[in-house]
């Protein structure tokens, strides 16, 4: 890949722009609950904290220094050493993975709404094991588990089932410890999970420039455990980050900074992935959109700002819909959406398989989006013009007017060319022949193929009963 | 008619015009029930109705309420009882747990320039600080608010309390994940999607 393929700003507008986000962190600063310990750690390592107010005002050298010494590579690990993800990707594609979160379920069968359960999550995972082209995914919200601890049974879940990595996101302050313990178990213990951390975890800013005591104790605890940080600013653009979209990317970039800043104060090096989740506002409902073209493109450009001028790796919507239905309008906002993102180089595509904006998943929509997230990164694969791609001789020596069929150069790269999964390429008689089955129901046919799979992600029963007793100690203690 | 400026000025988002065409009319002896019913509460009205055709947006809702609110504040003080009273009250807030804001605000707005007494809690809010607001307003309404589907069940909590405790104030709810089959679950008297629905809500309720 040839690294960003477009550019929405200018090397003087980064440069603009990275000043502002500096003088946005000294001068106005962000907030923090009340949070004794990360107040300390942060005027050790040279922020101003007034901790009567919460405000931290943090000086350029500081965030600079900061920058330095958080690592621009590193690996989200897995129960197994072929699902490990070196980040960025060597390939200089991308990596992806589902929706987080949702409490809404498509059933397959009936396209019929309802709430996500256990046993949908589990099968969420087989399917997932199953496609290629995502990569590690995080737990949806379970209507039939203790609503306190449905974070700590959905990571559960997904540990017994998969051997992807998974991308934990707390629901409270409480849950922390125990869905760390929960990574160190699957890891084989602390040490193993530092050096392997099957998971990586999620802290999000209160956008506008704020910061809860959950999602302080989340940056805390997990740099100290080693565990990847994903720092999510979440703005809605004229809802809680401003109307206009540099300024929204501005404020994204800042408070994703105040997390490395944050992150690096509790341990230096710890691994953090820049997040810049922007929505926009529907200005008729109030309502947050994800695929609307002010939301794709603000994301876009902050990606691209980030890495440019802070050089981590990124993570944003990369598939996704405001869309409730797996229809036309879903498709076509989504297929925008991977493109863009794609190009404008981002490490990590989330969101595969979410409708509403992300507040419900269709595992028939997943499938689809497995697909186009492969022809996306087929896309962003550059060229290597050596004689056999510019099949010189071929050419050269072909006769003019003739065809290249039957030639050993299209012989040996006949296979090049990714095969579809979903779509088809028939004639319409063929179409008609075969029961005219629409995309839907095409769908349908391959998801009941998958799931009468193995599921071969499945955790060992000891390490298993070892992660139910925390689970069972978390409901005595959380759930009530 | 004298009243219907100050209605296009809070159609015109123009809180300083309000509020002087308001003192303007107060200086003529216009009846203040006048100035309240045809000039504020009727111009919120339309802006309500005009909401929910989407020919206004939300930001220009907010500016219509804060622009009528402008004007509430100079006659405030004049009110009768009578006229403070007669739509009612509603207590307000976010439920604990939660710190979203925006809808919940709009919602007190429109409640509020629809001629109710709004007491907003703010966010955050234990069922123990809802209840005590009851007690000391004794409001018609209870509005709760919630944007995040683990606060959700601090709003079924919330309202079980104020049941239990007898409560004779209208319950009802609303925020992003909430839906019409989740307050009738939970056994809200209410629900509604958004703020002029709120308020078209909390009239019904009251039959006003």
């Amino acid at each position: 890949m040839i690294g960003t393929l477009f550019s929405y700003f200018s090397s003087p507008q980064v440069d603009l722009l990275r000043n502002k986000v500096f003088e946005l962190l000294e001068v106005h600063g962000v907030k923090l609950d009340q949070h004794n310990e990360m107040f300390n750690l942060l005027t050790r390592a040279g922020a101003k904290v007034d901790p009567s107010t919460g405000m931290v005002r943090f000086p350029r050298s500081v965030i600079e220094g900061f920058l330095d010494q958080a690592p621009k590579s590193f690996a989200l690990g897995a129960r197994t050493k072929e699902q490990q993800l070196p980040l960025p990707r060597p390939d200089g594609t991308f990596y992806t993975r589902t929706c987080t979160g949702a409490h809404g379920w498509i059933e397959p069968e009936t396209n019929r709404y309802r709430k996500v359960k256990k046993d949908d999550l589990a099968g969420w995972a087989q399917l997932i094991n199953q496609l290629g082209d995502i990569h590690f995914m995080p737990y949806l919200f379970c209507d039939d588990v203790p609503t306190q601890t449905a974070d700590i049974h959905g990571l559960c879940v997904l540990l017994k089932n998969t051997d992807k990595h998974i991308w934990v996101q707390p629901y409270s302050a409480a849950s922390v410890p125990y869905l760390i313990k929960l990574g160190e178990i699957a890891a084989g213990g602390p040490s193993l999970l530092k050096s392997n951390p099957v998971i990586s975890i999620i802290a999000c800013s209160l956008s506008p420039r704020a910061f809860k005591f959950m999602d302080i104790e989340i940056i805390l605890r997990s740099a100290r455990a080693s565990i990847p940080i994903h720092a999510c600013s979440l703005p809605g653009a004229g809802g809680t980050a401003p109307a206009t979209l540099p300024g929204v990317v501005m404020q994204a970039a800042a408070e994703i900074l105040a997390m490395l800043a944050m992150a690096q104060a509790v341990r230096p090096g710890a691994p953090l992935v820049a997040c810049p989740i922007i929505f926009s506002t529907d200005m008729r409902t109030g309502r947050s959109l994800q695929s609307s073209v002010e939301a794709m493109k603000a994301a876009s450009a902050a990606v691209q700002f980030i890495k440019q001028a802070f050089h981590l790796p990124t993570h944003n919507y990369g598939s996704g819909a405001d869309s409730p239905a797996v229809d036309g309008q879903s498709m076509s906002e989504r297929a925008m959406l991977t493109t863009l993102m794609g190009l404008s180089g981002l490490d990590i595509l989330g969101g595969a398989g979410q409708l509403e904006v992300a507040t419900a998943v269709s595992p028939l929509q997943l499938l689809v989006d497995n697909e186009v997230f492969g022809m996306v990164r087929q896309l962003l694969k550059g060229f290597t013009l050596n004689d056999d791609q510019l099949a010189w001789e071929v050419i050269a020596k072909g006769k003019p007017g003739d065809h290249f069929l039957t030639t050993p150069h299209t012989l040996r790269h006949c296979r090049d060319a990714l095969m579809p999964q979903n779509f088809i390429r028939l004639t319409r008689e063929a179409f008609e022949r075969e029961g005219s089955k629409d995309f839907q129901e095409r769908l349908l046919e391959r998801y009941r193929t998958l799931m009468v799979s193995e599921n071969k992600g499945l955790l060992q029963s000891e390490i298993a009963q070892e992660i139910d007793s925390v689970v069972q100690e978390a409901d005595r203690k959380l759930a009530h | 008619m004298a009243t219907q400026d100050i209605y296009q000025a809070v159609l015109g988002f123009d809180g300083d015009l309000v509020a002087g065409l308001v003192k303007k009319e107060l200086g003529q002896n216009t009846d203040v029930s006048m100035i309240l019913k045809q000039g504020l509460i009727a111009a919120l009205d339309e802006v309500g109705e005009r909401f929910g055709k989407g020919d206004m947006f939300l930001p220009e809702m907010l500016a219509a309420a804060q622009a009528m609110k402008t004007g509430l504040e100079v006659i405030r003080p004049l009110l009768t009882e009578a006229d403070a009273q007669s739509a009612g009250t509603m207590v307000i807030g976010t439920v604990q747990g939660d710190l979203h804001d925006i809808g919940k605000d709009l919602v007190a707005m429109m409640v509020e320039g629809a001629g109710f007494r709004v007491i907003n809690l703010g966010v955050d809010v234990h069922a123990e600080a809802f209840l005590k607001a009851v007690e000391e307003n004794t409001p018609h309404v209870v509005a709760l608010s919630a944007l995040l589907t683990t606060t959700m069940p601090a709003m079924k909590e919330t309202l079980s309390i104020l049941k239990q405790r007898d409560v004779k104030s209208k319950i009802i709810v609303g925020g992003a994940p909430v839906t019409q089959s989740f307050a009738d679950q939970i056994g809200a008297d209410g629900y509604a999607d958004d703020a002029p629905g709120a308020v078209a809500l909390v009239r019904r309720l009251l039959g006003r």
